[in-house]
Protein backbone atom coordinates (compact mmCIF):
# COMPACT_ATOMS: atom_id res chain seq x y z
CA UNK A 1 0.00 0.00 0.00
CA UNK A 2 1.31 3.46 -0.90
CA UNK A 3 2.15 5.84 1.95
CA UNK A 4 0.23 9.13 1.85
CA UNK A 5 2.30 12.32 1.65
CA UNK A 6 2.05 14.27 4.92
CA UNK A 7 0.15 17.56 4.66
CA UNK A 8 -0.16 20.62 6.91
CA UNK A 9 -3.37 21.95 8.40
CA UNK A 10 -3.91 24.65 5.78
CA UNK A 11 -3.18 22.17 2.99
CA UNK A 12 -5.86 19.95 4.53
CA UNK A 13 -8.32 22.85 4.35
CA UNK A 14 -7.46 23.58 0.71
CA UNK A 15 -7.84 19.91 -0.27
CA UNK A 16 -11.17 19.81 1.57
CA UNK A 17 -12.37 22.89 -0.31
CA UNK A 18 -11.40 21.36 -3.67
CA UNK A 19 -13.12 18.11 -2.73
CA UNK A 20 -16.29 19.95 -1.67
CA UNK A 21 -16.42 22.12 -4.79
CA UNK A 22 -15.92 19.17 -7.16
CA UNK A 23 -16.28 20.42 -10.76
CA UNK A 24 -16.47 24.08 -9.71
CA UNK A 25 -13.07 24.29 -7.96
CA UNK A 26 -11.02 27.26 -9.22
CA UNK A 27 -9.14 30.13 -7.53
CA UNK A 28 -12.07 32.33 -6.48
CA UNK A 29 -14.45 29.55 -5.39
CA UNK A 30 -11.68 27.73 -3.51
CA UNK A 31 -10.81 31.01 -1.71
CA UNK A 32 -14.48 31.52 -0.78
CA UNK A 33 -14.91 27.93 0.41
CA UNK A 34 -11.77 28.19 2.53
CA UNK A 35 -13.15 31.42 4.03
CA UNK A 36 -16.28 29.50 5.02
CA UNK A 37 -14.29 26.61 6.48
CA UNK A 38 -11.93 28.69 8.60
CA UNK A 39 -14.35 31.50 9.59
CA UNK A 40 -13.98 33.78 11.48
CA UNK A 41 -10.35 33.77 10.33
CA UNK A 42 -9.59 35.14 6.85
CA UNK A 43 -6.95 34.26 4.30
CA UNK A 44 -5.64 36.16 1.28
CA UNK A 45 -6.03 34.97 -2.30
CA UNK A 46 -2.21 34.97 -2.53
CA UNK A 47 -1.89 32.43 0.30
CA UNK A 48 -4.41 30.18 -1.47
CA UNK A 49 -2.42 30.45 -4.72
CA UNK A 50 0.81 29.54 -2.93
CA UNK A 51 -0.77 26.45 -1.35
CA UNK A 52 -2.39 25.33 -4.59
CA UNK A 53 1.00 25.62 -6.25
CA UNK A 54 2.67 23.57 -3.52
CA UNK A 55 -0.01 20.87 -3.63
CA UNK A 56 0.38 20.64 -7.39
CA UNK A 57 4.14 20.22 -7.00
CA UNK A 58 3.49 17.42 -4.52
CA UNK A 59 1.21 15.85 -7.16
CA UNK A 60 -1.72 15.84 -4.73
CA UNK A 61 -3.87 17.92 -7.11
CA UNK A 62 -3.89 18.60 -10.83
CA UNK A 63 -5.06 21.65 -12.76
CA UNK A 64 -6.15 22.64 -16.24
CA UNK A 65 -7.35 25.79 -17.97
CA UNK A 66 -11.02 25.97 -18.92
CA UNK A 67 -12.41 27.77 -21.93
CA UNK A 68 -12.76 31.57 -21.54
CA UNK A 69 -15.96 32.69 -19.80
CA UNK A 70 -17.74 35.98 -20.61
CA UNK A 71 -18.45 36.87 -16.95
CA UNK A 72 -14.73 37.20 -16.18
CA UNK A 73 -13.90 39.51 -19.05
CA UNK A 74 -13.30 36.56 -21.35
CA UNK A 75 -10.64 35.06 -19.09
CA UNK A 76 -10.15 31.33 -18.54
CA UNK A 77 -10.38 29.65 -15.16
CA UNK A 78 -7.73 27.32 -13.78
CA UNK A 79 -9.68 24.37 -12.40
CA UNK A 80 -8.32 22.00 -9.79
CA UNK A 81 -9.15 18.46 -8.76
CA UNK A 82 -7.72 15.98 -6.30
CA UNK A 83 -5.41 13.23 -7.54
CA UNK A 84 -5.59 9.82 -5.91
CA UNK A 85 -2.49 10.70 -3.82
CA UNK A 86 -4.29 13.85 -2.63
CA UNK A 87 -7.33 11.83 -1.59
CA UNK A 88 -5.11 9.44 0.35
CA UNK A 89 -3.30 12.31 2.10
CA UNK A 90 -6.58 14.00 2.96
CA UNK A 91 -8.10 10.82 4.38
CA UNK A 92 -5.02 10.15 6.49
CA UNK A 93 -4.83 13.71 7.82
CA UNK A 94 -8.55 13.67 8.67
CA UNK A 95 -8.11 10.47 10.68
CA UNK A 96 -5.27 12.14 12.62
CA UNK A 97 -7.36 15.29 13.17
CA UNK A 98 -10.27 13.21 14.41
CA UNK A 99 -8.03 11.44 16.92
CA UNK A 100 -6.66 14.80 18.13
CA UNK A 101 -10.17 16.20 18.41
CA UNK A 102 -11.48 13.19 20.34
CA UNK A 103 -8.53 13.36 22.72
CA UNK A 104 -9.02 17.07 23.40
CA UNK A 105 -12.75 16.56 23.86
CA UNK A 106 -12.09 13.67 26.21
CA UNK A 107 -9.81 15.77 28.42
CA UNK A 108 -11.31 19.25 28.20
CA UNK A 109 -14.84 18.41 27.09
CA UNK A 110 -17.27 20.81 25.49
CA UNK A 111 -15.19 21.35 22.31
CA UNK A 112 -18.05 20.18 20.10
CA UNK A 113 -20.39 22.67 21.73
CA UNK A 114 -17.85 25.49 21.41
CA UNK A 115 -17.36 24.74 17.74
CA UNK A 116 -21.06 24.48 17.15
CA UNK A 117 -20.58 21.11 15.49
CA UNK A 118 -19.60 17.65 16.59
CA UNK A 119 -16.22 17.82 14.89
CA UNK A 120 -14.37 20.63 13.12
CA UNK A 121 -10.80 19.78 12.17
CA UNK A 122 -9.66 23.27 11.25
CA UNK A 123 -10.33 24.95 14.58
CA UNK B 1 -23.72 44.50 -9.96
CA UNK B 2 -20.46 42.70 -10.62
CA UNK B 3 -17.22 44.65 -10.58
CA UNK B 4 -15.15 45.03 -13.72
CA UNK B 5 -11.70 46.64 -13.47
CA UNK B 6 -10.95 49.72 -15.62
CA UNK B 7 -8.76 49.10 -18.63
CA UNK B 8 -5.68 50.79 -17.11
CA UNK B 9 -5.87 48.55 -14.05
CA UNK B 10 -6.30 45.42 -16.14
CA UNK B 11 -3.31 46.44 -18.27
CA UNK B 12 -1.19 47.16 -15.20
CA UNK B 13 -1.99 43.72 -13.76
CA UNK B 14 -1.32 42.04 -17.13
CA UNK B 15 2.04 43.83 -17.30
CA UNK B 16 3.06 42.78 -13.79
CA UNK B 17 1.94 39.15 -13.95
CA UNK B 18 4.12 36.49 -15.61
CA UNK B 19 2.47 35.48 -18.93
CA UNK B 20 2.14 31.82 -17.87
CA UNK B 21 -0.12 32.79 -14.96
CA UNK B 22 -1.76 35.93 -16.35
CA UNK B 23 -4.86 34.44 -17.95
CA UNK B 24 -6.53 32.77 -14.97
CA UNK B 25 -5.10 35.19 -12.38
CA UNK B 26 -6.59 38.22 -14.17
CA UNK B 27 -9.94 36.43 -14.30
CA UNK B 28 -9.76 35.54 -10.59
CA UNK B 29 -8.79 39.12 -9.65
CA UNK B 30 -11.65 40.53 -11.67
CA UNK B 31 -14.16 38.10 -10.16
CA UNK B 32 -12.92 38.35 -6.56
CA UNK B 33 -12.68 42.17 -6.34
CA UNK B 34 -15.38 44.68 -5.47
CA UNK B 35 -13.55 47.97 -6.17
CA UNK B 36 -10.31 49.30 -7.64
CA UNK B 37 -8.69 49.44 -4.19
CA UNK B 38 -9.77 45.85 -3.51
CA UNK B 39 -8.40 44.79 -6.92
CA UNK B 40 -5.02 46.38 -6.14
CA UNK B 41 -4.96 44.77 -2.69
CA UNK B 42 -5.71 41.33 -4.17
CA UNK B 43 -3.09 41.89 -6.89
CA UNK B 44 -0.48 42.78 -4.26
CA UNK B 45 -1.31 39.60 -2.33
CA UNK B 46 -1.18 37.35 -5.39
CA UNK B 47 1.76 38.82 -7.30
CA UNK B 48 4.72 37.56 -5.17
CA UNK B 49 3.31 34.01 -5.12
CA UNK B 50 2.66 33.95 -8.85
CA UNK B 51 6.14 35.28 -9.68
CA UNK B 52 7.78 32.85 -7.28
CA UNK B 53 5.77 29.99 -8.75
CA UNK B 54 7.02 30.78 -12.26
CA UNK B 55 10.60 31.25 -11.04
CA UNK B 56 10.44 27.76 -9.50
CA UNK B 57 8.88 26.18 -12.57
CA UNK B 58 10.80 27.90 -15.36
CA UNK B 59 14.08 29.17 -13.92
CA UNK B 60 14.13 26.43 -11.22
CA UNK B 61 15.77 26.78 -7.80
CA UNK B 62 18.83 24.77 -8.92
CA UNK B 63 19.25 26.97 -12.03
CA UNK B 64 19.00 30.16 -9.96
CA UNK B 65 21.54 28.90 -7.42
CA UNK B 66 23.82 27.89 -10.28
CA UNK B 67 23.55 31.37 -11.80
CA UNK B 68 24.16 32.96 -8.39
CA UNK B 69 27.30 30.91 -7.71
CA UNK B 70 28.72 31.27 -11.22
CA UNK B 71 28.15 35.05 -11.37
CA UNK B 72 29.57 35.53 -7.87
CA UNK B 73 32.76 33.69 -8.86
CA UNK B 74 32.94 35.72 -12.11
CA UNK B 75 32.49 39.01 -10.19
CA UNK B 76 35.09 38.07 -7.59
CA UNK B 77 37.60 37.20 -10.33
CA UNK B 78 36.80 40.37 -12.32
CA UNK B 79 37.23 42.55 -9.24
CA UNK B 80 40.55 40.91 -8.40
CA UNK B 81 39.69 39.15 -5.19
CA UNK B 82 43.06 37.39 -5.11
CA UNK B 83 44.94 40.68 -5.27
CA UNK B 84 42.61 42.38 -2.82
CA UNK B 85 42.31 45.55 -4.93
CA UNK B 86 38.58 45.88 -4.42
CA UNK B 87 38.26 43.91 -1.22
CA UNK B 88 40.88 45.94 0.62
CA UNK B 89 38.26 48.68 0.85
CA UNK B 90 35.99 48.40 3.88
CA UNK B 91 32.76 47.76 2.00
CA UNK B 92 32.82 44.59 -0.14
CA UNK B 93 29.14 44.15 0.74
CA UNK B 94 28.43 46.83 -1.89
CA UNK B 95 28.87 44.06 -4.44
CA UNK B 96 25.80 42.30 -3.01
CA UNK B 97 23.33 44.73 -4.63
CA UNK B 98 24.50 44.46 -8.27
CA UNK B 99 24.99 40.72 -7.79
CA UNK B 100 21.41 40.31 -6.46
CA UNK B 101 20.10 42.38 -9.43
CA UNK B 102 21.94 40.06 -11.82
CA UNK B 103 20.53 36.90 -10.19
CA UNK B 104 17.05 38.48 -10.35
CA UNK B 105 17.63 39.29 -14.04
CA UNK B 106 18.21 35.62 -14.88
CA UNK B 107 15.36 34.25 -12.76
CA UNK B 108 12.75 36.85 -13.75
CA UNK B 109 13.65 36.83 -17.46
CA UNK B 110 12.79 33.11 -17.56
CA UNK B 111 9.75 33.51 -15.29
CA UNK B 112 8.32 36.10 -17.70
CA UNK B 113 9.16 34.11 -20.85
CA UNK B 114 6.67 32.87 -23.42
CA UNK B 115 4.65 30.10 -21.68
CA UNK B 116 4.49 28.04 -24.88
CA UNK B 117 8.31 27.76 -24.99
CA UNK B 118 9.92 26.37 -21.84
CA UNK B 119 13.36 27.94 -22.40
CA UNK B 120 12.17 31.30 -23.78
CA UNK B 121 13.22 34.35 -21.74
CA UNK B 122 11.87 37.87 -21.70
CA UNK B 123 14.48 40.20 -23.18
CA UNK B 124 12.92 43.46 -21.87
CA UNK B 125 12.89 41.99 -18.36
CA UNK B 126 16.47 40.74 -18.67
CA UNK B 127 17.96 43.95 -20.04
CA UNK B 128 15.94 46.05 -17.59
CA UNK B 129 17.56 44.21 -14.71
CA UNK B 130 20.99 44.36 -16.37
CA UNK B 131 20.63 48.16 -16.46
CA UNK B 132 19.62 48.04 -12.78
CA UNK B 133 22.70 45.89 -12.07
CA UNK B 134 25.11 48.33 -13.70
CA UNK B 135 23.34 51.40 -12.28
CA UNK B 136 23.51 50.00 -8.75
CA UNK B 137 27.21 49.20 -9.24
CA UNK B 138 27.84 52.79 -10.36
CA UNK B 139 25.88 54.25 -7.45
CA UNK B 140 27.73 52.07 -4.92
CA UNK B 141 31.10 52.94 -6.40
CA UNK B 142 31.86 49.42 -7.62
CA UNK B 143 34.00 49.42 -10.84
CA UNK B 144 31.27 49.23 -13.51
CA UNK B 145 33.45 48.01 -16.39
CA UNK B 146 34.85 45.16 -14.32
CA UNK B 147 31.36 44.19 -13.16
CA UNK B 148 30.14 44.26 -16.79
CA UNK B 149 33.11 42.12 -17.89
CA UNK B 150 32.62 39.57 -15.12
CA UNK B 151 28.89 39.27 -15.78
CA UNK B 152 29.43 39.02 -19.55
CA UNK B 153 31.82 36.11 -18.94
CA UNK B 154 29.28 34.50 -16.61
CA UNK B 155 26.54 34.97 -19.24
CA UNK B 156 28.62 33.43 -22.04
CA UNK B 157 29.60 30.49 -19.85
CA UNK B 158 25.96 29.91 -18.91
CA UNK B 159 25.00 29.98 -22.60
CA UNK B 160 27.71 27.43 -23.39
CA UNK B 161 26.62 25.17 -20.54
CA UNK B 162 22.94 25.25 -21.45
CA UNK B 163 23.34 25.20 -25.24
CA UNK B 164 21.77 21.75 -25.85
CA UNK B 165 18.57 22.82 -24.07
CA UNK B 166 18.39 26.37 -25.45
CA UNK B 167 18.79 25.27 -29.05
CA UNK B 168 16.72 22.12 -28.77
CA UNK B 169 13.33 22.03 -30.44
CA UNK B 170 10.81 20.92 -27.78
CA UNK B 171 10.32 17.20 -28.26
CA UNK B 172 7.05 15.35 -28.16
CA UNK B 173 6.89 12.57 -25.52
CA UNK B 174 8.92 9.46 -26.29
CA UNK B 175 7.24 7.28 -28.91
CA UNK B 176 8.37 5.17 -31.85
CA UNK B 177 8.05 8.30 -34.05
CA UNK B 178 10.19 10.55 -31.82
CA UNK B 179 12.69 7.92 -30.68
CA UNK B 180 15.41 8.97 -33.15
CA UNK B 181 15.06 12.65 -32.13
CA UNK B 182 15.28 11.74 -28.43
CA UNK B 183 18.37 9.62 -29.06
CA UNK B 184 20.08 12.41 -31.05
CA UNK B 185 19.26 15.06 -28.43
CA UNK B 186 20.64 12.82 -25.70
CA UNK B 187 23.91 12.25 -27.57
CA UNK B 188 24.17 15.97 -28.29
CA UNK B 189 23.78 16.84 -24.61
CA UNK B 190 26.52 14.29 -23.76
CA UNK B 191 28.80 15.87 -26.37
CA UNK B 192 28.22 19.33 -24.88
CA UNK B 193 28.81 18.06 -21.36
CA UNK B 194 32.15 16.56 -22.39
CA UNK B 195 33.08 19.71 -24.34
CA UNK B 196 32.45 22.08 -21.42
CA UNK B 197 34.14 19.73 -18.91
CA UNK B 198 37.17 19.56 -21.23
CA UNK B 199 37.22 23.36 -21.60
CA UNK B 200 37.15 23.80 -17.82
CA UNK B 201 39.80 21.07 -17.54
CA UNK B 202 42.11 22.97 -19.91
CA UNK B 203 41.76 26.10 -17.75
CA UNK B 204 42.58 24.10 -14.60
CA UNK B 205 45.59 22.54 -16.34
CA UNK B 206 46.80 25.99 -17.46
CA UNK B 207 46.52 27.45 -13.95
CA UNK B 208 48.30 24.48 -12.38
CA UNK B 209 51.08 24.41 -14.99
CA UNK B 210 51.69 28.09 -14.27
CA UNK B 211 51.85 27.32 -10.52
CA UNK B 212 54.05 24.30 -11.25
CA UNK B 213 56.70 26.41 -13.01
CA UNK B 214 56.56 29.28 -10.53
CA UNK B 215 56.66 27.12 -7.35
CA UNK B 216 59.99 26.74 -5.57
CA UNK B 217 58.92 24.10 -3.05
CA UNK B 218 59.27 20.59 -4.58
CA UNK B 219 56.22 19.40 -2.62
CA UNK B 220 54.08 22.21 -4.07
CA UNK B 221 55.37 21.33 -7.54
CA UNK B 222 54.43 17.70 -6.98
CA UNK B 223 50.95 18.78 -5.86
CA UNK B 224 50.31 20.87 -8.98
CA UNK B 225 51.78 18.11 -11.16
CA UNK B 226 49.42 15.57 -9.60
CA UNK B 227 46.47 17.89 -10.17
CA UNK B 228 47.40 18.21 -13.85
CA UNK B 229 47.67 14.41 -14.07
CA UNK B 230 44.25 14.07 -12.38
CA UNK B 231 42.56 16.44 -14.83
CA UNK B 232 44.22 14.69 -17.79
CA UNK B 233 42.85 11.39 -16.50
CA UNK B 234 39.33 12.87 -16.26
CA UNK B 235 39.55 14.31 -19.78
CA UNK B 236 40.75 10.96 -21.13
CA UNK B 237 37.93 9.18 -19.32
CA UNK B 238 35.38 11.57 -20.83
CA UNK B 239 36.85 11.08 -24.29
CA UNK B 240 37.24 7.29 -24.28
CA UNK B 241 34.68 5.94 -21.79
CA UNK B 242 31.98 8.58 -21.34
CA UNK B 243 31.95 9.80 -24.94
CA UNK B 244 28.88 10.51 -27.06
CA UNK B 245 28.20 8.09 -29.90
CA UNK B 246 26.57 8.89 -33.23
CA UNK B 247 23.04 7.54 -33.56
CA UNK B 248 23.10 4.84 -36.27
CA UNK B 249 20.86 5.64 -39.21
CA UNK B 250 20.60 2.10 -40.57
CA UNK B 251 18.87 0.49 -37.58
CA UNK B 252 15.26 -0.72 -37.51
CA UNK B 253 13.05 0.74 -34.72
CA UNK B 254 13.80 -2.12 -32.32
CA UNK B 255 17.53 -1.79 -32.96
CA UNK B 256 17.35 1.95 -32.37
CA UNK B 257 15.40 1.36 -29.18
CA UNK B 258 18.05 -1.06 -27.93
CA UNK B 259 20.83 1.41 -28.84
CA UNK B 260 19.17 4.31 -26.99
CA UNK B 261 18.45 2.17 -23.94
CA UNK B 262 22.05 0.91 -23.84
CA UNK B 263 23.36 4.47 -24.10
CA UNK B 264 21.09 5.75 -21.31
CA UNK B 265 22.20 2.87 -19.08
CA UNK B 266 25.88 3.48 -19.94
CA UNK B 267 25.70 7.17 -19.01
CA UNK B 268 23.68 6.32 -15.89
CA UNK B 269 26.43 3.96 -14.70
CA UNK B 270 29.07 6.60 -15.51
CA UNK B 271 27.25 9.16 -13.34
CA UNK B 272 26.95 6.65 -10.51
CA UNK B 273 30.72 6.11 -10.66
CA UNK B 274 31.51 9.84 -10.46
CA UNK B 275 33.32 9.60 -7.07
CA UNK B 276 35.89 7.24 -8.63
CA UNK B 277 36.68 8.84 -11.99
CA UNK B 278 35.75 12.50 -11.44
CA UNK B 279 36.35 13.31 -7.78
CA UNK B 280 39.08 10.95 -6.63
CA UNK B 281 41.66 12.00 -9.31
CA UNK B 282 41.79 15.43 -7.63
CA UNK B 283 42.51 14.02 -4.17
CA UNK B 284 46.26 13.16 -4.38
CA UNK B 285 47.18 16.59 -5.78
CA UNK B 286 45.00 18.43 -3.27
CA UNK B 287 46.37 16.49 -0.32
CA UNK B 288 49.98 17.13 -1.39
CA UNK B 289 49.20 20.82 -1.95
CA UNK B 290 47.54 21.05 1.48
CA UNK B 291 50.61 19.48 3.13
CA UNK B 292 52.96 21.83 1.28
CA UNK B 293 50.99 24.91 2.39
CA UNK B 294 50.21 23.76 5.93
CA UNK B 295 53.22 25.45 7.56
CA UNK B 296 52.48 28.87 6.08
CA UNK B 297 48.68 29.01 6.06
CA UNK B 298 47.63 26.17 8.45
CA UNK B 299 44.05 27.14 9.35
CA UNK B 300 43.21 28.46 5.90
CA UNK B 301 44.20 25.14 4.33
CA UNK B 302 41.86 23.32 6.72
CA UNK B 303 39.01 25.70 5.87
CA UNK B 304 39.71 25.26 2.17
CA UNK B 305 39.59 21.47 2.52
CA UNK B 306 36.21 21.70 4.26
CA UNK B 307 34.88 23.83 1.38
CA UNK B 308 36.25 21.32 -1.15
CA UNK B 309 34.66 18.45 0.77
CA UNK B 310 31.27 20.20 0.70
CA UNK B 311 31.68 20.83 -3.04
CA UNK B 312 32.57 17.16 -3.60
CA UNK B 313 29.45 16.00 -1.75
CA UNK B 314 27.35 18.47 -3.78
CA UNK B 315 28.80 17.23 -7.08
CA UNK B 316 28.27 13.61 -6.02
CA UNK B 317 24.62 14.22 -5.03
CA UNK B 318 23.90 16.12 -8.25
CA UNK B 319 25.28 13.22 -10.26
CA UNK B 320 23.26 10.71 -8.25
CA UNK B 321 20.16 12.78 -9.08
CA UNK B 322 21.22 12.74 -12.75
CA UNK B 323 21.69 8.95 -12.64
CA UNK B 324 18.22 8.52 -11.11
CA UNK B 325 16.75 10.67 -13.89
CA UNK B 326 18.47 8.49 -16.48
CA UNK B 327 17.17 5.39 -14.69
CA UNK B 328 13.63 6.71 -15.20
CA UNK B 329 14.41 7.31 -18.89
CA UNK B 330 15.65 3.71 -19.21
CA UNK B 331 12.31 2.62 -17.72
CA UNK B 332 10.39 4.73 -20.26
CA UNK B 333 12.30 3.13 -23.14
CA UNK B 334 11.64 -0.31 -21.65
CA UNK B 335 7.91 0.46 -21.55
CA UNK B 336 8.00 1.53 -25.19
CA UNK B 337 9.92 -1.63 -26.15
CA UNK B 338 7.22 -3.82 -24.54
Amino acid sequence: MKVAAPIGQFEQVVLTAILALAENAYGVTIHAEIGRLIAPKAVSLGAVYATLDRLEDKKLIESWLSDPTPERGGRSKRHYRLQSAGERSLRESVVTSRRVCDTVEGVLGGLAGAAGRRWNPVR
Amino acid sequence: MTYSPPRWLDRLAAFLLPPASAEHTLGDLSEASRSNADYLRQLASVLPHVIWSQVRRRATIAGTIFNAVLSLIALLVALGVSKGAFFATPAPWRLAVPWACWVAAGALALAYGDPRRPTHWSRPMFFGWVVATLASAAMLDVPVLRVAGGLAASYLLTLALTMPWLTAVPLAPLSSDTLADHARLFQRSIWWRNARESAVGLVVIGVNLNDFWSATDPLARAGHGLLVAGVLFIMAFLHFRANSRPVPTDLDPLGLLAFHQRELARQRDILRAVPYWYLFPFVPGMVVNAISEWDTTGGNVFGGLVVVLVLFVLVWRLNVAGANWLERKVGEVELLRR
